[in-house]
């Protein structure tokens, strides 16, 4: 990187306090507290670049390489990176919301009124939660997509894919259920449609409606029910599942990649006077990369 | 070999001295070759690491940048007494509330996302084929097909919405107007609309047949694309077209209040 040249003047109090930021740095280092926490120096050899990944619990569900495929931008979109994200920014705004919301008939509107009235940044926490579950649920399908159109579902990936079909059906109740929690007329349409979509399951229909409304009708049964539903059945669902689904990226060999790297290679072919050549075979096109089934042969 | 190879170096010639040489070689690969081997593959910290803190901010900057501009909707209280009109489910479940018009609702609602959800679990079982994993589309064949499973898709919901119009069951029964009572619930509600969802899916997956040729995973593409853009377009007309009764109307001429936002 190109830097313009320091002023003379300049030059030693700044090297004075690049000196004396190492120094704390390096005090801070040394000191028991933080290499009890952290067993390892820092990450900039390849010994400790692995140890990292090893000694800490929250990155040791990731490997200590990763495929240059799974880097690519535009293999994976990150969505199904965002789409995590967006859950523990649901977790976290959630779990805030709950301290403002009773989900009890009465008083649940009110406190939505209030969130935007007498809370400090109340709107804004419900505005993010709110759009924060659209665009997950947004994100889910399209994660859905570019795994499906990239032959991600396949062996030995099939099981997550069960998985993550699972996971995109939680997503959908968690948002539908915390749709209802806002408790004004789109809650009242969204329950209606629901409770009628659920009331028509062949022979289980006044089943389902019932365990869906906890009542005949929706009122504060309802609510109270897709409440728990919505703060602890749904998102502990979700968390095991997710567990799940990131624990088989692990086992199944990470994310899908191309099954031949597109480049120049060498092999060894027996040649005419009894030795052998080096031959680079050119890069092939994908269609190539596999003979031709005997079904393709035969057109 | 494929052509277009260059010679290089001949290597290990045949020399009468030598009483040793090189017997045999074996087709196959080293174990790490193509398989994210050392060479194709990089340090999670920092290469991953830098990613996952960029795009969390990112995220984060998104989320947070569109709720100061954007207001969450906070409609009237809730009275079921005095239902919304039109009353919308939230967007995901639009397409749910666009089939419940045009057959019966436990066929809409339950039975067909059920189906929908079973083969989209089944799929990896159904396509086990695993040659172009990892290539977008597959082949060029997969991009030809899944455009047109996208215009094929379109341009059959359109016309059967327009067809059915928005009344329920209203639009296949007057094929037939001489039907009444029950045995209209179950022509109209149940066996025309199965009947048709059956032929357009047999139709696309014959063209797609006998136009391309495909293989399994792209006459999966044919399917899934047909679900995902008929998920989408579904979307599309309950929330922009669907007015006063869920009738149909032009975005432009929406009731308030008509968008479920």
């Amino acid at each position: 990187m190109m830097l313009p040249p320091i002023p003379a003047p300049l030059r030693a109090p700044l090297d004075r306090a690049i000196e004396v930021n190492k120094m704390v740095l390096d005090l801070v280092r040394q000191s028991p507290p933080w290499k009890s926490i952290f067993r390892n120096a820092y990450p900039n050899t390849d010994e400790n670049r692995a140890l990292v990944m090893f000694n800490s619990f929250f990155l040791h569900i990731m490997p200590v390489k990763v495929k240059q495929n799974t880097l690519k931008w535009t293999y994976t979109f990150g969505l199904g990176l965002m789409t995590f994200y967006l859950f523990l920014l649901l977790f976290i705004t959630g779990i805030i919301l709950m301290f403002l919301y009773v989900p009890a008939a009465e008083r649940a509107y009110q406190d939505m009124q209030r969130l935007g009235t007498s809370v400090a940044y109340g709107q804004l926490l419900r505005n993010s939660h709110r759009w924060a579950a659209h665009l997950m649920v947004l994100f889910v399908f399209l994660h859905m997509c570019r795994v499906f159109y990239t032959g991600g579902y396949k062996p030995p990936r099939d099981f997550n894919w069960v998985v993550g079909v699972l996971l995109l059906v939680l997503t959908l109740l968690l948002s539908f259920s915390g749709y209802i929690l806002t408790w004004d007329q789109l809650a009242a349409s969204a329950i209606t449609v629901g409770a009628n979509i659920g009331g028509a399951s062949p022979f289980l229909g006044g089943i389902v409606k019932a365990f869906i409304l906890g009542a005949d009708e929706p009122g504060p049964a309802t609510l109270i029910r897709v409440y728990a539903f919505h703060v602890i059945l749904l998102p502990t669902a979700v968390f095991i599942m997710a567990g799940v689904h990131f624990w088989r990226i692990r086992k199944d060999g990470g994310l899908s990649a191309p099954a031949t790297a597109r480049k120049a290679r060498h092999v060894l072919v027996p040649s005419a006077r009894g030795g052998f050549t080096v031959k680079e075979v050119p890069p092939v096109s994908p269609e190539a990369q596999v003979p031709p089934s005997p079904e393709e042969v035969r057109r | 070999m494929a052509k277009g190879e260059t010679v290089v170096q001949d290597i290990n010639p045949k020399d009468p001295n030598k009483t040793y040489g090189l017997m045999e070689l074996m087709k196959g690969r080293a174990p790490l070759v193509d398989k994210g081997g050392p060479e194709e593959s990089l340090f999670s910290w920092p290469h991953l690491m830098i990613w996952l803190t960029v795009v969390f901010l990112g995220l984060l900057i998104v989320v947070v940048g569109i709720s100061w501009i954007a207001d969450a909707p906070l409609r009237e209280p809730f009275d079921t007494d005095v239902p919304e009109n039109p009353a919308k489910a939230p967007w995901y479940f639009l397409n749910l509330q666009e089939l419940l018009l045009h057959m019966d609702k436990s066929l809409a609602g339950v039975i067909v996302p059920s189906i929908v959800l079973g083969v989209l679990m089944a799929l990896p079982f159904i396509d086990r084929n695993t040659r172009d994993v990892g290539i977008w589309f597959a082949t060029k064949k997969g991009v030809q097909i899944s455009i047109f499973t996208t215009i094929y898709t379109v341009a059959w919901i359109t016309a059967g919405v327009l067809f059915d119009e928005s009344n329920i069951f209203g639009g296949f029964l007057r094929l037939l107007p001489g039907l009444t009572g029950l045995t209209a619930t179950i022509v109209a509600g149940w066996l025309l609309p199965v009947v048709v969802m059956v032929a357009l899916i047999g139709l696309l997956m014959a063209i797609v047949e006998v136009r391309w040729r495909p293989n399994i995973r792209e006459r999966a593409m044919a399917l899934f694309t047909g679900f995902a853009v008929a998920y989408l377009y579904l979307i599309v007309i309950s929330m922009f077209f669907r007015g006063f009764g869920m009738h149909l109307t032009w975005p432009w001429d929406l009731p308030p209040k008509a968008i479920p936002f």
